[in-house]
């Protein structure tokens, strides 16, 4: 389960994926990248980005969850139709 | 209708936490009480017991209508009565992460958090791949050890106190506190006595770490309380009270748990010949061994909370200041999440088990007490042949959070 849509600024070059068979929604991640992750419905968190950010805001966010649910992948903007 | 003169039992009392099935037999507990409703009213605890997966995560996950906080609400009954005769125990339990809301538990476990990330704790693996040989090593020669003393209490306790920077001399004093602090926590034995001990413990433990904080405060180490005192993230700093309070919540947390994950694994292996042949054919397989004991034994039964607000789950309509009980155990074993939940098998993954819980709250540790665990199994797996549990009638210490042994004698056979 990934979103990796645009991004925002000097940032558009990666993306980051969570994986869902790990997150437990800690949170860790929207208060390192806040403008990086959301939750989801069942309080998991996508990487939807909707403010600013950075790619070190997103390394960050990795370094930071407990449950190494968080990839930083190369961001392929509008080409990335690959639904993965 | 009379009851038989036989003694023999009946079903066991489902209202009755602390009864011999609850304890001993919680798979076959728990099953019971999810089949019976999975958010079931109890009228002895006085609160909500939640047994299935979908009810136990989205409870963990609704942290803003289902409190942690222990000064406030229906929990808050014991400690403000002993807030006079125990005044400075209280007042370091109020700054424990655990037990506390947003937004005091951001500024409490951000403070902390990258200490424990995996990140951060796998620089320790050298030292724990060390303690776990010198520690196996007392459990050759094919006699009949005291897992639990040998290895299951040491290496975590070992661990931690060295990760915060206290001094090798005090291990054995740190254990008792924190057994003592445990019994409270955990909620075993009478309130009185709980709360008498729980405050010679928690003194003690601060007397123990107070004059380390403040040496770190003049020189700094390479070391986890030099570490608390030293971070700030955005201006924020913790208090020199936050700090000793928060090592005293690492100390326990960080050894009790990991201590009966390790025992726990030992009885499923113990169980599971055919588990124990794959792990020595694939250490690698380490890491999905200890999801799968986590998930089938884990160390935390159930952890509480309460609404402090009306809401929903399971169907039932819960009330502001109900108690709710969310046990991770009975999540942990919900056919309706886990194909064939009670077999015990390392491969299984994904394995998205709740015994660190969910949300928020989530086991800080984690990291580290995977770390530990992964370690341990891979290299016991690598050196013996063979787990005989001898310890026939398997004890749990009768407490409704944790799930741990009384006792576990093991032979281990070489290879």
């Amino acid at each position: 389960m990934i979103g990796s849509s645009g991004s925002t600024g000097a940032s558009g070059r990666v993306a980051a994926r969570v994986d869902h068979d790990l997150c437990a929604g800690v949170t860790e991640c929207l208060r390192w990248a806040p403008g990086a992750f959301r939750l989801d419905e069942d309080g998991l968190s996508v990487f939807a980005p909707s403010g600013a950010w950075t790619p070190g805001q997103l390394m960050a966010a990795r370094d930071s969850c407990p449950m190494r649910a968080i990839t930083i992948v190369p961001d392929r903007g509008n080409d990335a139709a690959d639904g993965r | 209708m009379t009851a038989t003169a036989t003694g023999e039992s009946t079903t066991p009392d489902l209202d009755d936490l602390l009864s011999e099935q609850a304890i001993n037999d919680p798979n076959t507990y728990f099953r019971r009480l999810r089949e019976a409703a999975p958010v079931r009213w109890n009228p002895r605890w006085h609160g909500w017991i939640v047994t299935s997966y979908t009810d136990v995560t989205a409870g963990f996950r609704d942290h803003r209508r289902l409190s942690s906080d222990r000064f406030r609400g229906p929990f808050a009954r014991d400690v403000t009565e002993s807030k006079n005769q125990y005044a400075e125990l209280i007042g370091f339990m109020s700054k424990w992460m655990f037990t506390t809301d947003r937004p005091y538990h951001t500024h409490l476990r951000s403070l902390v958090n990258t200490a424990f990330t995996p990140r951060s704790v796998e620089r320790l693996t050298p030292r724990i791949r060390e303690l776990v040989h010198t520690l196996a090593d007392s459990l050759r020669g094919g006699e009949v050890v005291n897992f639990m003393t040998k290895f299951a209490f040491t290496l975590p306790v070992i661990v931690i106190a060295e990760y915060l920077g206290l001094s090798p001399e005090t291990r054995q004093e740190v254990r008792a506190l924190s057994e003592d602090l445990g019994a409270l926590i955990f909620v075993q034995g009478s309130s009185a006595e709980r709360f008498a001990n729980g405050d010679r413990a928690m003194n003690g433990l601060i007397d123990l770490i107070r004059p380390v904080v403040r040496a770190r405060t003049r020189e700094p180490r390479d070391d986890l309380i030099s570490g608390m005192i030293h971070t700030g993230v955005d201006g924020d700093s913790f208090t020199e009270d936050e700090i000793i309070s928060n090592a005293v919540l690492m100390v326990f947390a960080g050894h009790e748990t990991t201590m009966n994950l390790l025992a726990n694994g030992i009885v499923a292996f113990g169980r599971s010949p055919g588990q124990w042949e794959m792990l020595k054919g694939d250490q690698g397989l380490a890491r999905t061994a200890v999801e799968e004991v986590l998930r089938i034994d884990g160390p935390i039964k159930a952890l509480a909370r309460w609404a402090s607000e009306p809401l929903e789950l399971g169907g039932q309509h819960i009330q502001a200041n109900d108690r709710v009980l969310l046990v991770q155990h009975a999540a942990n074993h919900d056919p309706a999440f886990f194909t064939d939940p009670d077999r015990f098998d390392i491969r299984r993954w994904p394995n998205k088990h709740v015994a660190f819980g969910s949300g928020i709250h989530t086991c800080l540790g984690a990291p580290l007490a995977r770390l530990e665990t992964q370690e341990a199994f891979a290299y016991l797996a690598r050196e013996f042949d063979s787990i005989e549990v001898v310890t026939s009638d398997l004890r749990y210490v009768s407490t409704v959070v944790s799930h741990g042994l009384t006792g576990l004698d093991v032979r281990f056979h070489a290879r």
